[in-house]
């Protein structure tokens, strides 16, 4: 139990960037920082993932012959594909900002929800 | 020797095949071109899925290695009875809703016509049909993003700015969900040391259940009861439909929340074992709770609804509870009339969004309360409308039910017959909304000036809305095929 809170540091930094990402995602009203939050509540994942596969002392196992203790990694390359699958969506999320931003001129999503609800015209 | 060759990487080709297509629209940027390799891509996608079908009939499995890498190490394909069910189910949808695509009553919804819609449309098919075969459940994730990000794109597309404002909303929670997933598998890896599902479930068997166990079943039906549109996950779902380009809802409401179901299915079932997910965990009462309150609530939601678009989406949430009610029943006949289900109303919903969506371009509103007396100029589209949805009520001789019917069978047969109350309450109560639009349809007096809204159908209009009508029709009255393939899927399931 001493241990808990250095030995597995990594895994308190993954619980407290979890929170925190997932907190701002719900409670920010401002829609880039809304993707701020996402990114850093992916993060919190992504460093979940590496400390699993990292071993004290130890190495990767590539093109070495009897490396004893190895690390994992497997799960590094996981995170690289995880990390491309968080840059596209936090491009597709901002490209909709900014046409959202071109519509209606804000970002604050209070702000869009006062405006008055326009009827889609009818076309003839 | 070269046709043999090919047949045998068809599990591969289901997916590559849209893959490819997508940047090609891109880099040839012909907008009829574009068109045309969707629809064809989409048919050649679906007579995959009928070769696969002949292939796994009645109750083989194949097994294709990515790169010849051996089953545990590398990634592995599988395609079973429960594979093949959910690939007719989305290719068939996909096939009726890109033909559906090229008709006039797109082009003047979609603000941009243009070519990456189409490259969108194949990377979502591609992404689909990529979680339903594959067997790695890193590669369920990987595939879950591609589907989500250009579903995405996709719902941006919608006429009314407010669908970029549905698009982004529907990011943040699809974005959450999917990492949630993510976690998931990897506490799963943490725990048993593999990403093969197959190999996956041995192990987790071998080792029993454990903290990291629990967090990873938690983190991963939170997730994918999002993808779902599971009732209080549902936030998303029915601004998506409303907004979306007509077609895009069409393919949404009969593909997306489907696969995301296919997907709970194999994990509760396949991965994490019934004993384990539906015994020692009481995810099956957590989520039944869910089902009760989507089945009551969505259809007196959609009786308050003003949009026509947006009141057929409230039915997806309630139908998907009727889904869930029988994964969570743990039997094999639970299984069975989930998926029954599941192609039922993909049918239906696809069909009914066609219609809605051809009533739309030529009154050129979705307001409710504008469509009085339209059905005397649009019988066709009206028609399939009232058909759809006596469909989704579950009139006897229509799809609706066939899947209602068994699966109130299956849970009288699991000892769960209070479960039938909700189920028929829910259905009762779907009546009062498609009697609302029946009246207005029909009888209410006309607002808009007809004889101007009156254009002659075309062929990508009245095609695909006929075919699917068809189909809807020959399995509702002769359900034996389904059933048959149903029944097949759940068994193939249970036996792993």
């Amino acid at each position: 139990m001493a241990d808990a809170v250095p030995g597995l540091f990594n895994y308190w930094v993954a619980v407290a960037l979890f929170t925190a990402g997932l907190l701002i995602v719900l409670d920010s009203r401002n829609m880039v920082k809304k993707l701020v939050g996402l990114n850093v509540f992916q993060s919190a994942v992504f460093l979940l993932f590496i400390t699993l596969g990292k071993i004290e002392g130890g190495r990767a196992p590539i093109l070495a012959e009897g490396v004893e203790p190895y690390s994992n990694p497997l799960p590094h390359v996981l995170i690289l594909t995880a990390i491309v699958v968080g840059v596209a969506t936090t491009a597709v999320g901002l490209a909709l900002v900014s046409r959202i931003r071109d519509a209606y001129g804000t970002v604050h999503e209070d702000e869009i929800h006062d405006k008055p609800h326009i009827e889609p015209e009818i076309m003839p | 020797m070269r046709d043999i060759a090919v047949l045998d990487h068809l599990p591969i080709l289901q997916v590559a095949v849209p893959l490819l297509a997508a940047p090609l629209c891109v880099l040839i940027g012909h907008r009829g071109f574009s068109r045309g390799i969707t629809v064809l891509v989409a048919a050649g996608m679906f007579l995959i899925s009928l070769l696969l079908a002949g292939q796994v009939y009645p109750d083989g499995s194949l097994h294709y290695l990515l790169g010849g890498w051996p089953a545990p190490w590398g990634i592995e394909y599988r395609v079973d009875m429960l594979t093949v069910a959910i690939l007719l189910t989305i290719n068939l949808v996909n096939l009726i809703a890109s033909m559906f695509s090229i008709s006039r009553s797109d082009r003047k919804f979609n603000r941009r016509g243009s070519t990456a819609f189409y490259a969108s449309w194949l990377l979502c098919v591609a992404g689909l049909n990529g979680m339903v075969v594959t067997n790695d459940a890193f590669n369920v994730f990987v595939f879950l993003e591609i589907s989500s990000l250009s579903t995405y794109v996709l719902i941006s597309c919608g006429r009314d700015p407010k669908s970029l404002l549905a698009a982004y909303r529907y990011l943040i929670m699809g974005a959450v969900g999917a990492t949630f997933i993510l976690l998931s598998i990897g506490l799963l890896y943490m725990q048993a040391g593999t990403l093969n599902i197959t190999d996956l479930s041995v192990r987790i068997a071998d080792q029993g259940a454990s903290r990291t166990m629990i967090m990873a079943l938690v983190f991963f039906v939170v997730g994918i009861a999002i993808k779902c549109g599971i009732m209080p996950f549902h936030d998303w779902l029915p601004n998506a439909y409303c907004y979306a380009p007509n077609t895009v809802t069409a393919l949404l409401s009969g593909t997306a929340t489907k696969v995301a179901i296919y997907v709970l299915l194999r994990f509760m079932h396949d991965l994490f074992s019934v004993g384990y997910s539906l015994g020692e965990m009481p995810i099956d009462l957590i989520l039944l709770a869910c089902a009760i309150a989507g089945m009551l609530i969505a259809p007196l939601i959609a009786l308050r609804e003003s949009s026509l678009k947006r009141m057929f989406a409230w039915p997806s949430v309630a139908q998907i509870s009727y889904v869930i009610v029988g994964v969570c029943l743990g039997t094999e006949q639970g299984v069975a009339a989930a998926l029954l289900h599941v192609f039922n109303h993909s049918v239906v919903k696809v069909m009914v969004f066609i219609a809605v969506g051809i009533l739309i371009a030529r009154t050129g509103t979705d307001r409710i309360k504008h469509l009085g007396s339209v059905a005397h100029t649009h019988r066709l589209a009206s028609y399939v409308i009232l058909f759809g949805g006596l469909g989704l009520i579950g009139i006897p001789g229509t799809v609706g039910f066939v899947s209602k019917w068994v699966l109130i069978n299956a849970a009288v047969e699991q000892g769960s017959w209070w479960l039938s109350i909700p189920i028929l309450l829910g259905s009762l109560t779907s009546v009062s909304y498609i009697w609302r639009i029946v009246e207005i349809l029909w009888a209410k007096p006309a607002d808009l000036d007809l004889d101007r809204t009156r254009s002659p159908i075309t062929v990508a209009e009245w095609l695909p809305l006929v075919a699917i009508a068809l189909v809807t029709l020959w399995f509702g009255l002769n359900a034996s095929l389904s059933m048959e393939l149903a029944a097949l899927a759940a068994s193939s399931l249970a036996g792993g």
